[in-house]
């Protein structure tokens, strides 16, 4: 039995508060969908759990089977069984997939893993992502489209087996038929494994193929309404206008930083949304 | 057919032929030494020179026309060294040479390379881990038309090491369709190592192709937090990421043995030496 508890988490980042107080527990064979529009916080929450750097906890708990994560590093965090499979994956050239997997493979094992059996398994989940067999040579997402990054990221998964995954927009970037690649290989992992999952997409097509048992929505740093798969739908019809107002609410305004620059013919300065 | 291993002691009082048959030439000499190596017309050779033992060597190249030629220079000399080479590179032959310098000691090397006529290629690679004082200057020089020059060239700076690389690639008049590109990249861990690279790029001609890109830094930090966030501890993340700047040197060769060879080499150089030093 494996559990994510998170209470009462304050997270700021350079400074500025984004999450303002989270509670969340995840149990294994459980799919949480952790929606929201934009700018308001999801992401932050996956990245704290995981350990980035940026990300400072200033008030709250987050709890593995009863450990303190807020102490571990971030790799200690993967091998006690957290897994983030990224928005924007990062790209390591001269890393060789195979030898960074296998690493990582061997770095929560005893033993390290014969090559034999390293490459069978390799094997076999590239082609269950349905991915080009070159996968394992290619340095580590090197030239990858936006769709191959998000499935070597399951890739990943599947050969790290955690206990518990958050997919950050995992979908985003991905073609129908790739999509349902994705849902497949996830949702075959969670039968086999009973991983948990914290689920984040901006779409519900995603949630139709992964079937969540929770959904819980994020505005303004905070979770301010819970429920079940019906709620996805809701959102999925409605939007999150309703929300604001049954909640009295305020919309946020996700922060856009603006570049200026000059026209071609220096005649007018337009702002320019900066990613 | 029998494979050489030609050891050198002293300067050979003759060129040495480069045929298929030599594999390796070592170099154990503790007075400065002269070589010149010359490859007929139509050859293939690929040889490893393994540098043991020399103060001061001076290494002349003449690659005939038509030939193949693979160099793989290896230093495993700890005693401070100057290299000062010369390669001649004819019609249509290929010219590949490859410095593997992860040896602790000082290396000065000059190395000059040039493309005397059209079809003439020359493939230039160094990997470099600097504990000390190592400094290169690398000309590939474009004498004739329809020529190509690639310089690749990676380094590891660790604690109190100091490297500099000054790679030229030169198009002279009349060189049309010359091309002429070149890669460094420096991997610093901390702000108080020394790393200079210069490329410069002299063309005296239109009508050709250049470029160079350089980067000298030190680990990214994202690419530290992705590979931490799958298990690997900060040490292991840097080793990764430090074999993986020297590594692309392996395919200089198409012999798997010598690749994994020098693979293992590369490994076992950072294991020793980066980890220790990143603290």
């Amino acid at each position: 039995m494996s559990q994510l508890m998170i209470k009462n988490l304050h997270v700021e980042v350079e400074g500025k508060e984004i999450l303002k107080g989270i509670d969340l527990t995840v149990a294994d064979h459980e799919i949480h969908a952790l929606m929201g529009p934009n700018g308001n916080g999801k992401s932050t929450l996956l990245a704290a759990i995981m350990g980035h750097p940026k990300y400072t906890v200033t008030q709250g708990t987050i709890e593995l089977d009863g450990r303190n994560v807020l102490e571990m590093s971030v790799d200690e965090r993967s091998r006690a069984g957290l897994f983030l499979a990224m928005q924007y994956p990062q790209e390591v050239p001269g890393v060789t997939n195979s030898d960074f997997l296998r690493a990582a493979m061997n770095a929560r094992r005893e033993n390290p893993i014969s090559l034999f059996a390293f490459i069978k398994e390799m094997e076999k989940t590239i082609q269950d992502l349905q991915m080009k067999p070159d996968l394992a040579h290619r340095f580590l997402n090197e030239g990858f489209s936006g769709g191959e990054k998000k499935r070597n990221e399951i890739v990943q998964m599947k050969m790290l087996k955690p206990s518990l995954a958050m997919l950050d927009e995992i979908d985003s970037g991905l073609d129908v038929d790739a999509l349902k690649i994705v849902a497949d290989a996830v949702n075959q992992m969670q039968q086999e494994t009973g991983l948990g999952l914290v689920v984040v997409s901006h779409y519900e097509r995603f949630y139709q193929l992964l079937k969540p048992t929770h959904a819980h929505v994020l505005i303004n740093g905070r979770i301010v309404m819970e429920g079940d798969e019906t709620l996805v739908q809701k959102i999925d019809q409605d939007g999150y206008d309703w929300l604001y107002q049954e909640l009295d609410l305020q919309p946020v305004k996700e922060e856009v930083k603006l570049t200026f620059t000059l026209g071609s013919c220096a005649a007018s300065a337009r702002g320019r949304k900066h990613d | 057919m029998t494979e050489t291993v030609l050891t050198l002691h002293e300067s050979p009082v003759s060129s040495v032929v480069l045929d298929s048959q030599i594999r390796e030439i070592v170099i154990d000499a503790p007075a400065p030494l002269t070589l010149a190596l010359s490859a007929p017309k139509q050859s293939c050779c690929a040889v490893v020179v393994r540098i043991r033992q020399a103060s001061a060597l001076t290494i002349r190249v003449k690659a005939e026309a038509g030939s193949r030629v693979t160099l793989l220079y290896w230093n495993e000399s700890s005693a401070p060294i100057t290299i000062t080479e010369e390669n001649e590179v004819y019609r249509d032959a290929q010219f590949k040479a490859a410095y593997v310098q992860l040896n602790p000691g000082t290396v000065e090397q000059s190395s000059k390379t040039m493309l005397k006529e059209p079809g003439a290629e020359a493939l230039l690679q160094s990997a470099v881990i600097a504990q000390t004082e190592k400094r290169f200057v690398i000309d590939c020089i474009h004498e004739a038309g329809q020529t190509s020059g690639i310089m690749e060239n990676y380094s590891i700076v660790l604690q109190g090491g100091r490297y500099r690389m000054e790679a030229t690639g030169k198009i002279e008049k009349g060189a049309r369709q010359a091309k002429s590109h070149q890669t460094s990249r420096a991997l610093t861990f901390d702000a108080k190592q020394t790393a200079s690279i210069l490329p410069k790029l002299l063309i005296d001609e239109n009508d050709v192709e250049a470029s160079h890109a350089t980067t000298i830094g030190q680990m990214d930090e994202n690419q530290m937090y992705y590979l931490q966030s799958r298990g690997l501890s900060e040490d292991e993340a840097i080793r990764l990421v430090t074999i993986g700047y020297l590594l692309p040197i392996v395919r200089i060769s198409e012999d798997p043995d010598l690749q994994k060879a020098l693979a293992q080499e590369i490994e076992t150089k950072v294991n020793e030496v980066c980890l220790t030093s990143s603290k």
